[in-house]
């Protein structure tokens, strides 16, 4: 009796687990998305060598033509103005791009620095994926990043395809051996936006007053973790959590750098929470 | 030895990070932490820069009183020509039709967007003029393979994009999932919290 009770439990449970994993789940990151946030960097470092981002946009949906519109981090246009095209004649076709094939490495108004695009597939709707991958190489052909075998610190994250309207958070940043983290914030509407961002050490305590950036619209604000607190006795390590003022909607969305004398790097989208997050809209389109 | 490992490992790291200074090191790893050095100032630098700007007076939000005195009545992108059409308000005068780098009343136009241009003042103090949708005063000209066409003013709303059905069902989609996500949320938490499992609180507060 027992056993056969014990047995149908078993049943139910693997069918509703079944259900949970199988069943159509919307995804905590949406990121293969028909409208994205990207990353942007191109900063001459010397001997021929630029910290750079490759963009590898991938038609996972079907064939779709990818406008990508650049700005630098003075909310300022950057690249062509209606920006650059990138069709796809099938299904998993995927494109190789670079600052110097996006215009935007000789445009004026980013000689050099930080910047992020917006990519965007307005006729059909159909979502794509985007690989983005930064690092240091003197190879600045598309894919020279991962191609090149000089390339160093290299880090790959995905576009982003979702902002937070309140809560988000750096899980983990460290300055132990002399690494150095950054956090980069974009606000990639057009409404100012206003983040309040905490600091704690590693057992959860607050390191002094929260510190309050206006996000302008298309803004993008790069701060060094902790330096940025302008704590006397930062924490090696940490973490960092940040708040909007509006309880729902459309908000910012951001990456994480964090780079080690090793030659490591670490290039992360930052945790959104799943509660306060909204798909970017067609209508936010630049 | 160990102590002399030691030693190295202390100094290295730190003081090379904090001093700017390549101490001995074997050669690879040398390169690599001349690279991380550049790296590093490059980011910071690149990271101050960008910090500078979003403190300094160009905050356009400072200045939208100053806004109120210009109206962009229309933009227009034709390839790589970017104009925009501007009205004083204190003026009796006609708008007047700016390229990039082109100046109205000591302010500079320095970027055109489809629904919005940015202006810059003498001291660098920028304002962001948006187009007037809806209200009869704004427009978008719009040229197409030189040929110009005039776009009368659009409703407000998503409609102005013209999207295709898909992509309003997408939307929709999207805005049905997040709701039915939230209500999922909801109705586990109380499953879970009328289930009275010992030892667990219902539920744990928002952080």
């Amino acid at each position: 009796m027992n056993v056969s009770r014990s047995f149908k439990v078993a049943i139910v449970g693997m069918l509703l687990l079944g259900l949970v994993v199988l069943g159509p789940s919307s995804a905590s990151a949406g990121n293969m998305w028909f409208q994205q946030a990207l990353f942007l960097a191109h900063i001459p470092l010397g001997g021929g060598l630029f910290f750079t981002t490759n963009y590898v946009f991938a038609a996972n949906e079907g064939a779709a033509s990818i406008n990508v519109k650049c700005f630098n981090d003075s909310f300022q246009r950057i690249g062509p103005i209606s920006g650059v095209n990138i069709a796809f004649n099938a299904t998993g076709q995927v494109a190789n791009h670079t600052p110097t094939t996006l215009g935007v490495a000789s445009d004026p108004l980013f000689a050099s620095g930080f910047g992020w695009c917006w990519a965007s597939v307005i006729q059909s709707g159909l979502d794509f994926n985007t690989q983005i991958n930064v690092g240091v190489t003197s190879d600045l052909t598309p894919g020279g990043i991962l191609n090149s075998s000089s390339s160093i610190f290299v880090g790959v994250n995905a576009g982003l395809g979702e902002t937070s309207a309140n809560v988000s958070g750096v899980p983990f940043f460290t300055t132990s051996g002399g690494a150095a983290a950054f956090l980069i914030l974009v606000n990639a509407l057009t409404t100012t936006r206003t983040l309040t961002l905490s600091l704690f050490d590693a057992n959860g305590n607050a390191q002094g007053p929260p510190l309050v950036r206006s996000l302008n619209g298309r803004a993008l604000l790069a701060l060094q973790i902790p330096n940025a607190f302008g704590v006397l006795t930062p924490p090696t390590s940490g973490s960092v959590r940040i708040t909007m003022n509006a309880p729902n909607g459309q908000g910012y969305l951001g990456y994480f750098l964090q780079v080690y004398p090793n030659g490591r790097m670490l290039f992360t989208a930052l945790g959104l929470d799943g509660d306060d997050t909204a798909q970017l809209p067609l209508a936010g389109a630049p | 030895m160990t102590r002399e490992r030691s030693f190295v490992r202390m100094a290295t790291g730190p003081v090379i990070a904090l001093l700017g200074l390549l101490v001995g090191a074997p050669a690879g790893s040398a390169a690599d932490q001349g690279i991380f050095l550049d790296l590093t100032h490059a980011l910071q630098n690149a990271t101050e820069m960008s910090t500078r700007r979003s403190l300094s007076p160009t905050n356009p939000e400072v200045l939208t009183r100053k806004s109120t005195d210009f109206m962009l009545l229309g933009v227009v992108i034709a390839g790589e020509t970017r104009l925009a059409l501007v009205q004083l308000t204190s003026s009796a005068g006609g708008p007047e039709l700016l390229s990039i780098g082109g100046s109205l009343e000591g302010y500079r136009l320095i970027d055109v967007e489809e629904n919005q241009v940015t202006l810059e003042g003498q001291r660098g103090e920028r304002m962001i003029l948006r187009r007037q949708i809806g209200g009869g005063a704004g427009g978008e000209i719009a040229l197409s393979g030189g040929t110009g066409r005039v776009e009368t003013p659009q409703s407000t709303g998503p409609s102005e994009f013209d999207r295709p059905e898909s992509i309003r069902a997408k939307e929709d989609r999207s805005l049905r999932r997040a709701e039915r996500d939230a209500q999922q949320k909801v109705r586990d938490l109380a499953q879970r919290a009328a289930s009275g499992q010992p030892g667990q609180p219902p539920s744990e507060p928002e952080q």
